[in-house]
């Protein structure tokens, strides 16, 4: 099944990365920008949420979805949040509180 | 005034408007807000609420009904239960509407304007532990509602009775100071009996107070005392929860909660001894920047 995704580039990715992704004492929350659920999250679940954003804003995120494939799949539960990342792409304001 | 004219409840955080023709309810409601002076007019209030009686007609008892909005948003109670179901019932409308603030599903008690927060699941002694600190000298902000301003992290005071339950009604009821309305036996939640805060708390109803400390309590018959710090990022999480409207205020509860959690200390504390637990929080407050 083809599962490549349209994406178009946006600071909106990283942005909510920056703000609803923060470290409290080394641990991360992340703030799902679909659900609004909250999710604790590790170091390296963080690392690939990051890479995922980077990808999206810079057009390649099917190379992404890709390379995760080569290296064996998705770690439990982040495709989910993820593609939901990808839902802020074509997000050019930012409504969100300062 | 009339019973059937609307009675202005000014409880802090919220004001509540009830109207109701059944004198009980009134007699019951003058028990539990015995702070509450008459406010004239037709102020605004965020719930307005009715009380009506059923059909004196019905055959298994007559009953009273909640009417708001022009809706009748829970079944209807029997006719001498109309202070529960107000109190239920107005709890209800507030946790759908207030939604200027996080609306925390939690006990708030403080000392010097520092406040202690209580987040918990029903059925884990919330209500108890926060009658009793409040016996034991602590301000009364809520039993229910830790109501969070989302710009500043403070805490707003929502004076309201405490319903207690079952054995919490004999558990409270004898301790020193103590003030409790009337018994409404055998309802949906078994015996229930409302603790009615002090005129200090009621007077200070618009006194903010400051997160200091935050308690996830866990009451279990016969237990040893066991509290175990709970790491920040998980104590935001906890918070989030135990929250009426966290979903439904996304970005701005997210970061309420993550601040709500950077500025306080979080345990959860396990107890089987009301007196024991007490000393216990006070220990760790007092040892809390």
């Amino acid at each position: 099944m083809d599962d490549r995704v349209r994406v178009r580039p946006s600071p909106a990715v990283l942005f909510w990365l920056d703000r609803y992704c923060p470290s409290v004492d080394g641990h991360f929350l992340f703030l799902d920008p679909i659900s609004w659920q909250s999710f604790e999250l590790t170091e390296g679940a963080v690392i690939v949420l990051r890479e995922a954003a980077s990808a999206i804003e810079q057009e390649r995120f099917n190379d992404f979805l890709f390379e995760v494939r080569e290296a064996g799949g998705w770690p439990p539960g982040l495709e989910f949040l993820v593609r939901a990342l990808t839902e802020l792409r074509q997000t050019n304001e930012f409504p969100f509180p300062e | 005034m009339t019973p059937a004219e609307y009675r202005l409840l000014d409880v802090g955080a919220a004001k509540l408007a009830v109207a109701s023709p059944i004198e009980s309810f009134h007699d019951h409601l003058g028990c539990v807000y015995p702070h509450h002076e008459p406010i004239g007019g037709a102020p605004f209030a965020d719930a307005r609420l009715s009380l009506l009686p059923g059909s004196r007609f019905r055959l298994r008892g007559r009953q009273v009904v909640l009417w708001a909005d022009s809706l009748r948003p829970f079944e209807p109670y029997p006719y001498n239960c109309a202070l529960p179901l107000f109190e239920w019932g107005s709890n209800f409308l507030l946790s759908r509407r207030l939604n200027a603030y996080l609306l925390l599903h939690a006990g708030v008690v403080a000392r010097n304007d520092r406040a202690l927060l209580l987040p918990a699941a029903p059925g884990s002694g919330k209500t108890t532990l926060t009658c009793a600190l409040h016996l034991a000298g602590w301000r009364f902000l809520s039993d229910e509602f830790g109501v969070v301003d989302m710009e500043s992290g403070e805490l707003l005071p929502m004076v309201r009775p405490a319903p207690l339950k079952n054995r919490s009604i004999d558990v409270i009821g004898r301790r020193p100071g103590a003030v409790l309305g009337p018994l409404f036996p055998k309802t949906r939640k078994g015996d229930v009996s409302h603790f009615v805060p002090d005129r200090e708390s009621f007077l200070a109803r618009h006194r903010r107070a400051i997160p200091t400390l935050v308690i996830f309590p866990r009451f279990q018959a016969g237990a040893a005392l066991h509290c175990t710090p709970v790491p920040r990022a998980q104590a935001a999480m906890r918070i989030g929860l135990n929250s009426f409207n966290y979903q439904a205020l996304g970005p701005l509860s997210f970061q309420a909660t993550v601040a709500l959690a950077r500025r306080t200390q979080a345990y959860e504390l396990v107890f089987g001894d009301l007196d024991e637990a007490i000393a216990h929080i006070e220990t760790l407050f007092d040892g809390t920047p």
